[in-house]
Parts: structure tokens; C-alpha cells; sequence
């Protein structure tokens, strides 16, 4: 239903709609019912010549009501949504669904590097990856997995069309998933204030047909050597388990270099 | 109590009009609960006029981006952050909690449980006094090389920590000093609210009976 008016394109946008329209619904008839009843009330009991103020302590049963329906109605709707919300939490993010590829996802400021497994599908096997900056192809219909990290600060990945948004720590690996459900060409934008150059560091996620993939795939350059190093002098942070024990890879703000911030000449006062 | 009684009498609540103070004692340097009250409430409003400013400047820029912004001038990437991390912590900080809880528990707790001022009077003055300064020091902070902090008001480290990625090195300090100090003022303010109302009460003033507010 909202995909009418916000596309959509993924396996679990869906739920995650229908989940906010449910809370919209319950929430947004409470809310008008409430002010019904007190603007409704307000003129019932409005003033009028010989009406004196009457002082109700709430302790009849039939002024008790009035407060006691509403909290047990809230208790009751709470535990619906949360139900609801933790199935779809359990469904998007707890339980992934085996990977047909997987993606690594960098994030550095300011730019996104995605890096492909390439022909071989082996993403540890480094010798026909496809690493890319600001620009990831994905096939329709494929589960991916994604392994995100940051070489620097905190980031976030957000792909608005999938409902998908997964903030990236230096130092750890964050796994996640997606399956778009059609083709196109959609924003990538960093959603974790990054540094001066957060607002201009979006990429574009481009779903392709099985077709047009393989045509991609072909003619993309890959690189023999680890690509990361190549570009970034990035070394893969090691996931041990243990929060915050990796220190940030890289240098900081290497991707200041980057001519297309650069030339953009706007990060100068 | 032994500082508000030396000025102001038996009555907290009237007591500017027994004697003459000079405006600066009466109004600026007073340990009366009330005038309290409206220092923080004032200058909670002038803080919010700022934070206004500041989202009026960065949403003109997201309404027509890189033009001159009236008043403001063009918003550069590192104003827009610094705009955006000031909004947010002034809102919050500098506006929220100085009128909901020190403005309104100044001028009402004394009231309502039925008290002459507030326990630690010359406390309140202090605190009140910290509060400004770290307003002062925040607003001063847009002033220094670099400008004001850039890494949002959560501040989420490493980009707050370091000055190599938030580039406002300087105001990033600022920023922290200014909160630093406000929470000192607040933790001043709360320890006056808990004793008053724990230690001041009028008799007739029990747990339950006690207005909800204060308990």
C-alpha cells in the first residue's frame, strides 16, 4: 500500500510497510477517537449560566472508565505491536536466509567502496574481485549477503527503497541481507553524520536483470592484487568477537584526495 | 536557608518589597527561587531563539541549496554540521531542560510544598551561573578556528574524538566544555530540587499527599 506512493524493492520492505501502517492505524484511530471524546466533552460541558464546576476525583466506577478502557486498550495494542515488531526485527535481521553472493561493503569518509566477488563467486578469493566506489550491482531475485565495515568513523548504509538501513562500525564486521524484487536504479545514502562530507556521500545501488549482470560482470575491471589495498591502503579488520578491540584501519580522511569531492570545491569556506 | 532568610526576610515570596536592591543584586546575582526561575527561563528562550536560527539557516540550505542564506550567508559543509550539532544540542540542552525542569522547578517547588525558597539558595545561584556560562561558552564556540562542533549532538566517537575527522578540533572541545559545565549546573539544581522537597516540606505535605510534580 505505501509502495504506491514510496517505491519498494525489496524482499522484506513489505513487512516492514505493513508493520508501520498497523502502528499508523491503531495509533491514528486512538488518537482521533481521544480528541472526539475531549473536544466532544468540552462542548458538552461548556459554560453555561447556573453550571457550577464540579470537582471529580475519579473514583466512581463510571468515571473510573473513562481512564481505565484507555490504559488496559494501551496495554493491549502495545503488546500487539510488539509482537508484530519483533517478528519482523526476527525476520530482517535475526534469521538470514542462506547467501546466493556475498558483497563487501566499506565505508570510509565519504565515499562507499562495494566489493564483488566476481566470476567466482569466492569473495575471500581475491584474485577476480570487483571492487567499486559509490556504485554496487546487484541481480534481482538474488539473496545477498552484505559484510559491513568502516575504515574510520561511524557510517550507516541505508538503502531507502529496501527499507534497508545498517549503521557501519570501524573495527567490526556487521552482516546483513537483501533481495531486491525488481530492477532499476536506486540511492545509497549514508544515514550516521559522518564529517563535513556526509551530506555528499551518496552511491547508487543498481539492480540489474540475470542478463545485463552477466554483461557486467564481463566487462567490469577486476583486480589482481586485493583491491582495497590498491585503493585505499585498507587492511580487513579482524572480526574476533571482542567489541571495540580492533583499532581503524587506514588513514583518516584519505578519501579527501578524492577528485570528485574535490572538485566539487565546496568543502573550503 | 541561613542565606535566604539574611535577604529576604521571613517570606521568600514577597520579600523585594521590604527593601531596595540594586537591579544587578535584585535581578542578576539573586538567590530568590523565583528570580531563578525566570534567569533560567530566559535565557532557556534566548537559547531557543538561537537554536531557531541555527535550523533556519540549514533547512534554507536544504530548501535552495549553496545560495545566500538571509542572514546567514552561504552554508558551507562544515556550517551545515556545526549548524545541525548546535541545533540539536541547544534544543536539548540549553532549551528543554533549563525551562521543563529548572525554570518551572525553581519557580513552582518552593510553592507547592509549601516552602520559604529552596534549601541551598546560594547553590541555586551557582548553578544557575554555570548554566550561562556554558551557554556562553557553546555560543562562543561558533567563533573559534574550525567553527563549532560538526559530530552531531550524540557526539558518537571516533568522529567526535578525534580532530582529524570532525576537522572542528577546537570546537569539538568547546562543545564538550560547555556540556560539561552545563550538567554540573543541572547536577547543583538537582540536588537543591531533591533536598527541598525531601527536607522542606510543609507539614501537612506527606509522600502521598505531596503534589504529584514534586514527588
Amino acid at each position: 500500500m505505501i509502495d504506491k506512493y514510496v517505491p519498494s524493492a525489496s524482499t522484506f520492505a513489505p513487512d516492514i510497510d505493513n508493520l508501520i501502517l498497523v502502528i499508523l492505524g491503531i495509533v491514528g484511530f486512538w488518537f482521533l477517537l481521544a480528541e472526539f471524546v475531549f473536544f466532544g466533552l468540552i462542548l458538552k460541558f461548556k459554560e453555561e449560566p447556573g453550571r457550577k464546576a464540579q470537582y471529580v476525583s475519579g473514583e466512581k466506577p463510571e468515571e473510573k472508565k473513562w481512564v481505565s478502557i484507555p490504559h488496559y486498550a494501551t496495554l493491549i495494542f502495545d503488546v500487539l505491536i510488539v509482537v508484530m515488531a519483533v517478528k519482523v526485527w526476527h525476520n530482517v535481521k535475526i534469521e538470514q536466509p542462506p547467501a546466493d553472493e556475498t558483497v563487501r561493503i566499506v565505508a570510509q569518509q565519504w565515499a562507499w567502496t562495494f566489493e564483488h566477488a566476481g566470476k567466482d563467486g569466492d569473495l575471500a578469493k581475491s584474485d577476480d574481485n570487483i571492487a567499486l566506489v559509490d556504485e554496487l550491482h546487484v541481480e534481482v531475485g538474488k539473496t545477498y549477503h552484505f559484510e559491513l565495515t568502516s575504515r574510520d568513523v561511524l557510517h550507516s548504509f541505508s538503502v531507502p527503497v529496501f527499507r534497508l538501513k545498517q549503521d557501519a562500525l570501524p573495527g567490526r564486521v556487521v552482516r546483513g541481507w537483501f533481495k531486491a524484487t525488481q530492477t532499476g536504479q536506486f540511492d545509497i545514502q549514508c544515514t550516521e553524520i559522518c564529517g563535513i562530507g556526509h551530506g555528499i556521500m551518496p552511491a547508487r545501488i543498481i539492480v540489474e536483470t540475470p542478463e545485463q549482470h552477466a554483461a557486467w560482470l564481463e566487462s567490469a575491471p577486476q583486480y589482481k592484487a586485493k583491491p582495497l589495498e590498491l585503493i585505499t591502503g585498507y587492511e580487513e579488520p579482524k572480526d574476533d568477537g571482542k567489541v571495540g578491540a580492533v583499532a581503524p584501519t587506514g588513514t583518516p580522511g584519505a578519501a579527501l584526495a578524492r577528485t570528485d569531492i574535490n572538485t566539487q570545491g565546496e568543502l573550503a569556506p | 536557608m541561613s542565606a535566604a532568610t539574611e535577604t529576604h526576610g521571613h517570606s521568600g515570596h514577597d520579600a523585594h518589597a521590604h527593601h531596595d536592591e540594586g537591579f544587578i543584586k535584585k535581578y542578576l546575582w539573586s538567590t530568590d527561587h523565583k528570580i531563578i526561575g525566570f534567569q533560567y527561563l530566559f535565557t532557556g528562550i534566548l537559547m531557543a531563539v538561537i537554536g531557531g536560527f541555527t535550523v533556519y539557516a540549514f533547512r534554507m540550505q536544504q530548501a535552495f541549496p549553496g545560495t545566500h542564506i538571509p542572514g546567514f550567508g552561504r552554508v558551507t559543509a562544515t556550517d551545515y554540521n556545526a549548524l545541525v550539532t548546535t541545533h540539536g544540542s541547544v534544543m536539548v540542552f540549553w532549551v528543554a531542560m533549563p525551562v521543563l525542569i529548572a525554570a518551572l522547578g525553581n519557580y513552582l517547588i518552593p510553592l507547592m510544598i509549601g516552602c520559604d525558597d529552596m534549601v541551598f539558595p546560594r547553590l541555586n545561584r551557582l548553578s544557575y551561573q554555570l548554566f550561562l556560562l556554558s551557554s556562553i561558552v557553546l555560543v562562543s564556540s561558533f567563533f573559534v578556528e574550525g567553527g563549532a562542533f560538526g559530530g552531531a549532538w550524540t557526539s558518537y566517537p571516533p568522529l567526535s574524538a578525534k580532530a582529524e575527522y570532525n576537522l572542528t578540533g577546537t570546537g569539538a572541545s568547546l562543545w564538550l566544555f560547555a556540556v560539561a559545565l552545563e550538567f554540573a549546573a543541572f547536577l547543583l539544581g538537582g540536588i537543591n530540587f531533591i533536598t527541598t522537597v525531601m527536607n522542606s516540606r510543609a507539614p501537612a505535605c506527606g509522600c502521598s499527599t505531596c503534589p504529584w510534580w514534586c514527588g
